[in-house]
């Protein structure tokens, strides 16, 4: 048969076996490929740069690459969705093999340095793992986007599949498949060696081809070989123009992952001087967030959990991205050409676009739609920051074109002049304390924590409640602190969220003025809203505090035994995620460990909770906005009533808000409550009957 | 200073609005106590002859005016006519409604009479022989005590305070010239479009009849809009009824709805969050009807009814009627 | 098209108001001052009017330092220009001296029409847009709900009690604005930032050629009459606990 013999212990193949003679056509197409390959990313890059405002994000070199590491080499971000994890693993770890596998076989061949025996069988033992791999992956891929039709793989029940997404998917499983159909033309010529038993999948195949002639073995073979070969130039050069660019646009874009804080929206910091706030038109964004879209997969994982989407809003994450994409890949390459044919010196004479980013691309209503929940920045993959862009935009409609929802310039005017979105008189913020005796920092500024109270829990009547239990749980374990009384403002976050960076940042810095002025280090929030606006957002505007939730408090104080919760309540509750504890902060196990603290409570989680919790439709300043169509707090509450719980508890006044109106809205309220975690310790102290009186007393002394 | 206590009457298509009298009983009450005769000026069309009505209640003199070009009112003919007539006669107090007409005639006339006014006021008497007039500021947040240093001293008193006292006087008509210039009748009224209860717009109605979540649907609102047509009312609706959909979103009062401040806001079925109070809580007065006695909207009530709505309601449309008819 | 708003500067609806122990006056401390919000009714209609007709619109104001701020705040809403009328002798001052000030201000400019709020939430007088406009020789049409302009004539829709008249007036006219005329806009960022370099004149009393003397004073400031607490009406029958509500709120309240 042909001419090397590979004997045991010399085990091997020829690289090239039956194709030497096409080794240089080869080149000439592989040059070709890599060309086109190089021509389509350079092309694409000068998209990249063409439009946007600078933005580099290059520092931190290390943590940069380690995030590279974990999450684009070793599919860290992907794999925590099991199907396309698995999926997208398979393709991803196949692909990174059998080009490297490539690699090998070129670097054999060209230094004529051969391994043979052992690391032979071993190499052509893992290609074929990893072909099959691939093989599977691609066929979970196809039984995925055509078979099994996720909603997430489209926009409101209709697949949102191109053309593009199959020519990728049939190319991977034709090179892969037409791989092995020349490796087992290969094993049938050299008639099946035993060693061959290795390349399993490659053995299998070549059973297929007994009998069949040499010359039509050899035929066939460097026919197929071609057809492969030519296949996977096509890749390569198909890949700029394709989905495929994601493996060039993805590790980038996790490579300038947001390595501020989680959620973190850049503040405006000029307002003196600027002539435009806020993102109107595609130029406006940063060439990051332009970037962002292109790294986009359209793999639907922000869609999935996004409760605007999920309960039929016009806002799909995945739909935003993209729509930015297409209009940048509208836009990008006019401006490119305008700005060419101006020079770097002259000034370039751009078309003004014909389509609105806000009104036209990404459509009015998407923009307010979104609760500013973090779903889709949690769950992307490929670090994607949808949020920032949709404050972007809602800047831009408030600042610039002071054109948006009436009930919200309600909000932010009572804002302005009372402090509280809800306009109620800035003299009546402390009201709630007065029986209590709770000190004013005006009083006694020597205390080790400032509680931050917060407009709900200050004005309305259920928050003040939250704020009434939490501050009896301060004094029964004896934790020196006090409140700013009416000296306390709004902490801004709905401003802020709701794009009015202005209010925002003149509510910041009042109080950042009067918290300094006390010389403040330590802060208690009951409100994750305040919580994550004054540990996030005031450090950017001169204010640095240590800030604690009351969750982690509460749980520090039961841990050390400066809480005893013994009275047993009985019933089966489930724990509520507030978005701004959670996704934003992390605090998933605080709240539960002091649940679970309670004797009597049988916790029970809800389908969706702690990173895929399910907002109650509060966040991003929608609690001041009227919500058409399915309301999120109802969708949200129906998930509560199918564990069963009878006590709904929560973390977040305004969630409580959205939670007891979903228990109305029902018609549960005989069956079912809702209750801040301040709120259940306490009554499992059992001392609120004995509670009333010292705090009496102390108002008398 | 002049002598003699003055009222503006206010009549309607030939019938005395009820302030009228109230105006004629008070002002008889500040000419006895300064010993002078109460005057009061009568404007409209055909209406010489219920004049004389003014005279049960203490007016001694009625000067009226007959002419079309009062009817409907506008500001020109009306302030015209009242200044000439108030001028040649110099009174020391002219009081007048503060309704609707009342506070347009009367705000003219301080300045065609160069002299100041209390506006709506609550209370009035006489202290030293000067007017001093007690009226609410601020939305009735404090009350202010006015004394006027022009002539005459005037004010306008909110209906439905002042007592009507009977006290039978001549009622003498003397009818004056208004000699209005017709050029200087510069204002039209187009058209008077009558209200029924119904189509009023929360956000200017007097009084407002609001149902929520207690309603239980959209046909439960039938008994609210007899209630607000007995009323001229409007009906309102709170988040959670405009959400089911029983009503439209236009009709929404709260932080999301409409801020409404009426006289009176009658709240049915609506347990009172903080973004429905949000929206009413500076209401002049809150009746709140709710099986709940928890309910927070009995908190900021002036009136509370605990019980049934769907039984309360009814029998408030029955007696309503009845009181409106006296 | 020459607009004129006059505005008033006021204590925001929900701040606190106390009377001064001696009765001179309100505790002004941390008050948190606003623009007349009927007036801000007014403001926003004259710029739609002129967002439709052209021109531009003054706003007028009366009052101490302070009230500078509320101009700024007409200006960032679209307003050209202002006028600041500061004399001590007019703080406080009652309907016919502000009146005399803004007519003397405004006799040196011309104007088309002129809108102010229907009252202040202040004084709640109701008074200056009446007297200004007779003050001018010049017609008036208040608690306007709704206005078109067509030529030279505003019609108007005015509500009064069970029923709403439609007015005709012609130009130039004072209209006192009224809730429902309009949804006031947010001043946007830029505006903002314009508004604090349009131009504002200051002038006193003696620039305007008046002395100022108020002929209605409040001559003691008093705390409200103690409201009754809230009242649950008790009782088994619906029927008699609906005939009590309803007598008290006729004869107590006398809402209806």
């Amino acid at each position: 048969m042909e001419k090397m013999v590979y004997t045991a212990g010399n085990e091997g193949r020829d690289v090239f076996w039956n194709a030497v003679n096409f080794q240089i056509p080869l080149d000439i197409f592989a040059l070709i490929a890599f060309a086109i390959l190089g021509y389509g990313l350079y092309k694409r890059w000068q998209l990249w740069t063409a439009v946007g405002k600078p933005e580099t994000r290059m520092d931190q070199r290390n943590v940069r690459i380690k995030t590279l590491l974990r999450n684009g080499l070793l599919q860290a971000s992907v794999s925590r969705d099991k199907y396309p994890g698995i999926m997208h693993g398979l393709i991803f770890f196949a692909f990174l093999v059998l080009i490297w596998g490539a690699a090998f076989d070129a670097f054999q061949f060209y230094s004529g340095i051969h391994f043979l025996g052992k690391p032979y069988l071993i190499f052509s033992f893992v290609m074929d793992v990893f072909g099959l791999a691939a093989i599977i992956g691609v066929v979970l891929a196809i039984n995925r986007r055509y078979f099994e039709k996720p909603d997430r793989l489209g926009y409101k029940g209709k697949p949102d599949n191109k053309l593009d997404d199959a020519i990728v998917l049939v190319l991977i499983l034709v090179i892969m498949v037409t791989g092995f159909i020349i490796e087992g033309l290969r094993i049938a010529a050299f008639d099946y060696p035993e060693f061959e038993k290795v390349s399993f999948v490659g053995y299998t195949t070549a059973l297929m081809f007994q009998g069949i002639s040499l010359d039509t073995l050899k035929f066939s073979h460097q026919a197929m070989w071609w057809f492969h070969a030519l296949l996977a130039m096509g890749f390569i050069a198909y890949l700029p123009f394709s989905r495929l660019v994601h493996i060039v646009t993805s590790p980038i874009n996790q490579y300038m992952k947001n390595l501020k804080p989680f959620g973190y929206v850049e503040p405006i910091r000029d307002f003196e001087n600027a002539e435009s706030f806020g993102v109107g038109k595609l130029d406006e964004f940063t060439v990051k967030q332009i970037f962002d879209s292109d790294a986009c997969t359209r793999c639907g994982r922000c869609q999935d959990g996004c409760p605007a989407y999920l309960t039929g809003k016009d806002l799909s994450p995945k739909k935003m991205v993209q729509d930015i994409k297409t209009h940048w890949l509208e836009r990008s390459p006019l401006v490119f050409a305008a700005k060419q044919a101006a020079g770097p010196e002259g000034t370039p004479e751009i078309p003004e676009p014909e389509k609105s980013l806000i009104n036209d691309v990404v459509g009015a209503n998407p923009v307010w739609d979104c609760t500013n929940c973090m779903h889709c920045m949690e769950h992307c993959p490929v670090f994607i920051e949808h949020v920032p862009k949709i404050i972007d935009m809602r800047r831009y409609k408030v600042l610039m074109e002071a054109d948006f929802a009436p009930e919200l310039q309600l909000t932010y005017r009572n804002m302005e002049n009372n402090s509280n979105p809800w306009g109620i008189g800035s003299h009546l913020r402390a009201d709630w304390a007065k029986e209590l005796g709770v000190k004013t920092m005006a009083e006694d500024p020597n205390v080790e924590y400032l509680f931050y109270v917060g407009c709900s829990g200050s004005f309305d009547d259920r928050g003040k409640k939250i704020t009434v239990a939490f501050a009896k749980l301060l004094k029964e374990a004896g934790v020196s602190f006090a409140i700013l009384g009416t000296e306390e403002g709004c902490c801004g976050d709905s401003a802020m969220r709701g794009g009015n960076e202005y209010l925002y940042q003149a509510l910041a810095q009042y109080n950042i003025e009067i918290m300094n002025g006390y010389g403040v280090k330590k802060i208690i929030t009951t409100c994750p809203h305040g919580y994550n606006a004054l540990k996030k957002d005031y450090p950017l505007l001169g204010g640095n505090y240590e800030v604690y939730h009351h969750s982690e408090i509460i749980a520090d104080l039961i841990a050390s035994g400066k809480l005893k919760p013994t009275k047993p309540v009985d019933a089966v509750i489930t724990l509520h995620d507030s978005c701004f504890l959670g996704r934003y902060n992390k605090i998933y196990d605080q709240p539960r460990k002091v649940l679970q603290a309670v004797p009597g409570l049988k916790l029970v989680e809800m389908e969706k909770c702690r990173d895929h919790s399910f907002c109650c439709g509060a966040g991003g300043a929608r609690m001041w906005m009227e919500e058409h169509g399915t309301r999120i707090n109802n969708t949200r509450t129906d998930m509560a009533i199918a564990v069963g719980a009878q006590k709904v508890a929560t973390a977040c006044p305004f969630c409580m808000t959205m939670i007891s109106d979903g228990i109305k809205d029902r018609g549960k309220e005989e069956q079912m409550s809702s209750l801040d975690i301040a709120e259940i310790v306490l009554q499992s102290l059992g001392t609120e009957s004995k509670q009333e009186e010292p705090a009496a007393e102390q108002k008398t002394a | 200073m002049g002598k003699g206590v003055w009222i503006v009457a206010e009549q309607r298509e030939g019938a005395f609005r009820k302030v009228s009298f109230e105006l004629a009983s008070t002002a008889r009450k500040l000419a006895d106590q300064l010993g002078e005769e109460v005057s009061a000026v009568l404007l409209g069309s055909g209406v010489e002859g219920i004049a004389g009505q003014l005279g049960k209640y203490g007016v001694d003199k009625v000067f009226v005016a007959d002419n079309a070009a009062f009817e409907p009112y506008t500001t020109d003919a009306h302030a015209a006519a009242v200044a000439k007539i108030v001028k040649e006669n110099d009174p020391s107090i002219l009081l007048l409604a503060a309704s609707a007409q009342g506070k347009d005639l009367a705000a003219r006339l301080v300045g065609k009479l160069a002299t100041g006014m209390a506006s709506d006021c609550t209370d009035i008497k006489i202290d030293g022989g000067k007017l001093v007039a007690v009226r609410p500021m601020y939305a009735g947040k404090c009350y202010g005590e006015v004394v006027v240093s022009g002539s005459p001293q005037m004010a306008s008193l909110r209906p439905n305070v002042f007592p009507v006292v009977e006290s039978a006087k001549a009622g003498a008509v003397n009818k004056f010239d208004a000699g209005l210039d017709a050029a200087a009748l510069k204002t039209k009224v187009l058209e008077v479009q009558k209200e029924t209860g119904g189509t009023i717009d929360v956000s200017e109605a007097n009084i407002i009849v609001s149902g929520g979540r207690g309603m239980k649907g959209p046909e439960g609102y039938g008994i609210l809009e007899e209630l607000a047509g007995v009323l001229k009312a409007a009906v309102g609706a709170s988040r959670a009824a405009v959400d089911a959909g029983w009503r439209p979103l236009k009709d929404q009062v709260g932080q999301t709805g409409k801020t409404v401040s009426p006289n009176l806001y009658i709240a049915c079925g609506i347990s009172g969050a903080i973004q429905h109070l949000a929206g009413m809580s500076s209401s002049k007065y809150i009746v709140a009807i709710n099986k709940d006695p928890e309910a927070p909207i009995f908190q900021k009530a002036d009136y509370g009814i605990v019980d049934d709505l769907f039984k309360v309601v009814p029998e408030m449309t029955k007696e309503c009627k009845k009181l409106l008819a006296e | 098209m020459n607009i004129i708003a006059c505005v008033k500067q006021v204590p925001d609806t929900e701040a606190l108001i106390k009377a001064k122990p001696d009765g001179s006056g309100i505790v002004e401390e941390g008050i948190k001052w606003v623009m007349n919000p009927y007036d801000e009714f007014g403001v926003e209609e004259a710029l739609k009017m002129k967002e439709k007709f052209g021109g531009d619109v003054t706003i007028i104001t009366v009052g101490p330092p302070r009230v500078m701020e509320t101009i700024r705040t007409a200006l960032a809403m679209g307003a050209e220009k202002g006028i600041h009328i500061d004399d001590p002798s007019l703080y406080g001052a009652d309907a016919y001296a502000t009146a005399t000030a803004l007519a003397a201000a405004i006799k040196g400019i011309p104007y088309d029409i002129i809108f102010c709020g229907q009252r202040a939430i202040d004084d709640d007088s109701g008074q200056v847009g009446a007297v200004l406009a007779e003050l001018l020789g010049i017609p008036q049409v208040t608690i306007v709900t709704k206005l078109e302009v067509a030529d030279k004539a505003v019609k108007v829709v005015r509500p009064i009690e069970g029923a709403q008249l439609v007015i005709q007036s012609p130009m130039p006219c004072v209209v006192t604005a009224q809730k429902g005329l309009n949804e006031p806009r947010y001043a946007s960022l830029p505006g903002i930032m314009k508004a604090k370099k349009k131009p504002v004149e200051v002038k006193n009393a003696a620039a305007l050629g008046i002395t100022a003397e108020s002929k209605a004073k409040v001559v003691k400031t008093v705390p409200p009459p103690a409201r009754p607490p809230g009242k649950i009406i008790e009782g088994d029958d619906p029927a008699l606990k609906a005939a009590t509500v309803c007598k008290l709120l006729r004869e107590e309240a006398k809402v209806i």
